[in-house]
């Protein structure tokens, strides 16, 4: 008895040592080329709302949109939809539903995350399982093309019950085909963490990166250690976005600091920008989500993507400008889409010439 | 009732132990492994639902997890047979892996077991405290 522990023990503790990862980061290097700044809606969806966008490149370049749209959040008409754009047209597809409950009922989905690398794409969204967010558990879908999607897996980050954690910003590759998927727990407590996924939808480490009030984080590496992280501050009364570094690609995290920008509750994108100074989008406003900014880090210098001064609430308007998720591609462009008072998903294309004139 | 197993997620190997080798264990035994459960739940569910200050779940995903597991199981085997084989089925489940997770505790407790366990001890820890209560002599 006393042998079949020692080794049953001896091949568990062989499975679960891990090399230290390095995050697989490709360089960001100054383009010389004009200033170029677009913007554009998404295909509209015959839903009443929409809400929380994403985007991934492919390895032919095209970009892969994906959105959840309904009557309303937490609501079973919900879908996961998704458009592509020709890399050669500059045309997006016709949105097209693909995920509405991983195969069992479930009462919603929501917070779409894509990731693509060279052996397709993975979508890693939320279900509502139980009550409302907080009840919440994740689950992933794969692509080897954008097209055609194999059925939810679900990716266990909890011990209680696998509820309580969410999804929202994109995944970092690490150099060894695991990935750092952020994630935030919301169930009586939140924090942010960063979970470890192998390639078989596994979670093979969790680490907590901060504490309350903070959640979705967003990572941004800077160099194979480096990375940066931003934080939601997820309160009823005003806060910062705060911030924390690793330098052992998320093994562990700094305490948190300020950047200094007032918003509340509503949700940050960031990219790092060839000079490695950082864009950052957020709502610029301690109350709702009517303004709607890019910040250059550290400088603070902004740029107004949406600043609407009629009422946030009127009738059946919502004049909410949210959850920006940016994406860098390979031609040295980012890509920006946000909701647009919950009924369209903008998209906002610049360069980082544009950024070094309109940031300074 | 899918959503129902969907919020169970998978049992824990102590669950099935408890629900499948019930005749295995003494009345002594399977109050040792309620009382495990119980002390492992409140700590594990304890941290996960922000009520410490630590994350012990993150222990699990450890290469030490499974030798400790080992080493309790090995301290308690020369006393009792069933619980060193209800941590070796552990072990062997999570070495598998058998379930989707990758870390340990998810193969050692479950909510459910956990639930159980913290009424059961919490019920008995009452009625020892109601007898020796009882059973002190008036002055």
């Amino acid at each position: 008895m006393q042998l079949l522990l020692v080794g049953a023990a001896l091949l568990g503790a062989r499975r679960a040592v891990r090399p230290a990862p390095s995050f697989a980061v490709a360089p960001t290097a100054a383009r010389n080329e004009a200033p170029l700044f677009t913007s554009e809606f998404l295909p509209v969806t015959k839903t009443n709302f929409v809400h929380a966008a994403t985007l991934a490149e492919l390895p032919n370049h095209d970009l892969l949109a994906a959105w959840y749209g309904g009557f309303d959040e937490i609501d079973p008409d919900v879908n996961i939809f998704v458009a592509r754009l020709d890399h050669g047209t500059g045309r997006w597809s016709p949105p097209r539903p693909i995920e509405n409950g991983p195969g069992v009922h479930v009462k919603s989905v929501g917070n779409p995350v894509l990731f693509a690398d060279r052996n397709g794409v993975r979508l890693f969204y939320v279900a509502v399982i139980l009550g409302g967010w907080s009840g919440s558990t994740i689950f992933e879908a794969r692509s080897p093309d954008g097209e055609h999607w194999s059925p939810s897996r679900r990716i266990v980050t909890s011990p209680f019950f696998n509820l309580g954690m969410l999804v929202r910003s994109p995944a970092v590759a690490y150099d060894d085909g695991t990935i750092a998927l952020p994630i935030y727990h919301e169930l009586r407590n939140k924090w942010p963490a960063l979970a470890r996924v192998d390639e078989g939808g596994r979670v093979v480490d969790v680490v907590r990166m901060a504490g309350n009030p903070l959640i979705q984080p967003w990572v941004v590496p800077q160099s194979a250690r480096e990375a940066v992280a931003f934080f939601r501050w997820s309160a009823r009364t005003p806060g910062v976005v705060t911030f924390a570094r690793t330098g052992d690609a998320g093994g562990h995290w700094s305490e948190v600091e300020s950047t200094g920008l007032v918003h509340r509750d509503s949700a940050v994108a960031a990219a790092l920008l060839p000079d490695r100074s950082i864009v950052a989008v957020y709502n610029d406003t301690p109350g709702d989500r009517r303004k709607l900014a890019l910040v250059r880090l550290p400088s603070l210098k902004s740029f107004q993507l949406e600043n609407d001064p009629r009422p946030a609430f009127d009738g059946p308007i919502r004049r909410e400008y949210s959850y920006p998720y940016l994406l860098t591609t390979a031609d040295g462009r980012y890509h920006v889409v946000y909701t647009w008072q919950r009924t369209r998903i903008r998209h906002v294309t610049f360069n980082a010439a544009w950024a070094g004139a309109a940031l300074r | 009732m899918m959503r129902f197993l969907i919020l169970l997620g998978t049992p824990s190997i102590t669950l099935l132990a408890l629900i499948a080798g019930h005749r295995l264990f003494s009345r002594r035994e399977r109050a040792a492994l309620l009382w495990f459960a119980a002390a492992t739940s409140l700590v594990l569910y304890g941290g996960t639902l922000g009520y410490l200050p630590f994350d012990v779940y993150r222990l699990g995903f450890s290469p030490w997890a499974p030798v400790i597991l080992a080493t309790l199981a090995i301290a308690a085997a020369p006393r009792s047979l069933p619980l060193a084989l209800t941590a070796l089925a552990a072990l062997v489940a999570y070495d598998i892996p058998l379930f989707r997770s990758v870390n340990l505790f998810d193969y050692v407790v479950d909510p459910i077991v956990g639930i159980v366990a913290i009424v059961w001890t919490a019920y008995t820890a009452f009625r020892t405290a109601i007898n020796f209560s009882a059973n002190i002599p008036a002055s």
